[in-house]
């Protein structure tokens, strides 16, 4: 009986520490790596002058190496430790509140369509960061190839598509439009990636980070040149060689972002509840 | 032995997994801290914008230029950017006000002073040239920043040649900075305070010196 009872101390206490950990740590992320991303921006704009060179090192900071902070927390605050069911929910809950928080401490409160964005948004790469460091941890096998390609086809269309619709929808001038037009690109993302991986029992692995990373690389690139067709635009002939360059090396970290976005549909797996009691138990185990 | 792992094992394991996490936490904590470096207000290394402004000091007014040498009607940053200013003494740009009427490319900036007044005197006073003619021995000016308190000079004797006070005409700003940047004083500070602040010459430069003052000329965001 007093051994039950201090288990349950020791849970209790762990997941309070591990959501004090999550939190603070999410939101010195935000905080900090949101600042460097803005202040690298303006710092290369003004001292060299290239949009390009500027757009890069501000996708880097902000869709990679935030992400990449993220999963180091997650691997310092869970090392091995698999989570499902409830605990992966208020895990989440709290990196994204966390990112919301750091965000809400530098900046101007947003309207409320671009709060749900940010909700959204940061829920989907938490959900992706709790994946990936689960499965880079615990990984024997990776995605399969078929799955790979297919899931890298399906993305390819609907972002393609959504990208190329994107200045259409914000010729409106709407703000909520244009907010609500990227939590449905970003939800849609999610069904795919759940909806495709949803048989499958492999594991997200580098190397089909890296092909899906590519795979959607290549659909923004294609989405841009068809929003130049369709407005009629041309943002991306008028480019100089180098900053075509410097343009096409920005969409990386983009499309590395989209990826993970579809890397968090999987996560609902994650939330089977045949699964909680089982992984309940490995913190203790562990 | 516990629960079927022998303590050697266990032991093995606690290290591969604490190893795992001390090095994603120490890599964590060395990016987050160098994120802070770069970018928060307080860090001496924080990645600051720099906004340039050329201000030439004239008798009695500055006018001020943004970075393409555009002029502007004050000087307008946001807080946290650090902040250079370039003052200009207008008498290395041209002395002779006859000179200037005859050539249109030429920027005369005392005759600003003619057209708009100054203190008592109204526009187009003639005891207003009689007064900037009396006051060229004085040619030099500084900028102050009030709240801020940061100050710049002109020095106008600092550029001579042959042993001689030097005063040739120069058509642009850009050609005294180019032929004669040691007239040129320069500050560069962080603008960390919001606010409007007026700017006045601190160095007595002739009769129109108490009214050498623009209000609200350094606006800060």
């Amino acid at each position: 009986m007093m051994d039950s009872t201090l288990g349950t101390y020791a849970k209790a206490s762990t997941i309070i520490l591990w959501t004090i950990s999550a939190f603070f740590g999410s939101m010195a992320i935000s905080l900090f790596v949101d600042g460097l991303a803005i202040s690298l921006r303006i710092w290369l704009e003004n001292r060299i002058g290239s949009p390009g060179l500027s757009a890069l090192a501000y996708n880097s900071v902000h869709y990679f190496l935030f992400q990449l902070m993220v999963i180091l927390l997650l691997i310092g605050i869970l090392g091995r430790v698999r989570v499902s069911g409830i605990r992966a929910v208020v895990l989440l809950l709290t990196l994204t509140a966390g990112k919301l928080a750091g965000r809400a401490v530098a900046e101007q409160p947003p309207p409320p369509s671009q709060v749900a964005f940010s909700f959204v948004v940061s829920a989907a790469l938490s959900a992706s960061a709790i994946v990936l460091v689960e499965d880079l941890l615990n990984n024997s096998k990776s995605e399969k190839s078929a799955l790979l390609y297919s899931l890298g086809s399906i993305t390819f269309v609907a972002v393609t598509l959504w990208f190329a619709a994107f200045p259409l929808i914000d010729m409106f001038g709407s703000l909520d439009l244009s907010n609500s037009s990227r939590i449905g690109m970003v939800l849609s993302l999610v069904v795919l990636g759940y909806m495709e991986t949803k048989g499958s029992t492999a594991r997200w692995t580098p190397l089909p980070i890296v092909i899906m990373t590519a795979y959607l690389t290549v659909s923004l690139l294609v989405s841009s040149l068809l929003s130049d067709l369709m407005m009629s635009t041309r943002t991306i002939a008028s480019l100089p060689a180098q900053e075509l360059v410097l343009y096409v090396a920005s969409r990386v970290p983009l499309a590395f972002f989209l990826s993970m976005i579809v890397i968090s549909g999987t996560f609902i797996r994650r939330l089977s509840v045949s699964r909680l009691n089982q992984c309940w138990g490995d913190l203790i185990n562990k | 032995m516990l629960l079927g792992v022998s303590k050697a094992g266990l032991r093995a394991r606690w290290v591969t997994l604490e190893r795992h996490r001390v090095v994603a936490l120490g890599a964590l904590i060395i990016l987050i801290g160098v994120s802070a470096l770069l970018s928060a207000d307080f860090s001496p290394y924080k990645l600051r914008p720099v906004k340039t402004f050329y201000v030439v000091a004239y008798m009695w007014g500055y006018v001020f230029y943004d970075s393409q040498l555009n002029e502007i009607p004050y000087m307008s940053v946001n807080r946290g950017d650090e902040v250079e200013i370039y003052l200009i003494p207008a008498s290395q740009i041209i002395r002779d006000p006859l000179l200037s009427a005859r050539m249109n490319s030429y920027i005369e900036y005392e005759n600003r002073t003619r057209w708009n007044g100054i203190g008592p005197l109204p526009p187009n006073d003639p005891r207003i040239t009689e007064e900037l003619v009396a006051s060229h021995d004085l040619p030099d000016h500084s900028m102050f920043i009030e709240g801020y308190n940061v100050i710049v000079f002109t020095c106008d004797k600092c550029v001579k040649a042959g042993g001689e006070e030097e005063h040739r005409v120069r058509y642009s700003i850009r050609q005294v900075l180019e032929e004669a940047r040691a007239s040129v004083g320069y500050v560069r500070f962080v603008a960390d305070k919001t606010g409007s602040f007026d700017v006045y010459c601190t160095v007595y430069c002739g009769f129109g010196h108490p009214y050498q003052k623009v209000k609200g000329a350094f606006i800060v965001r």
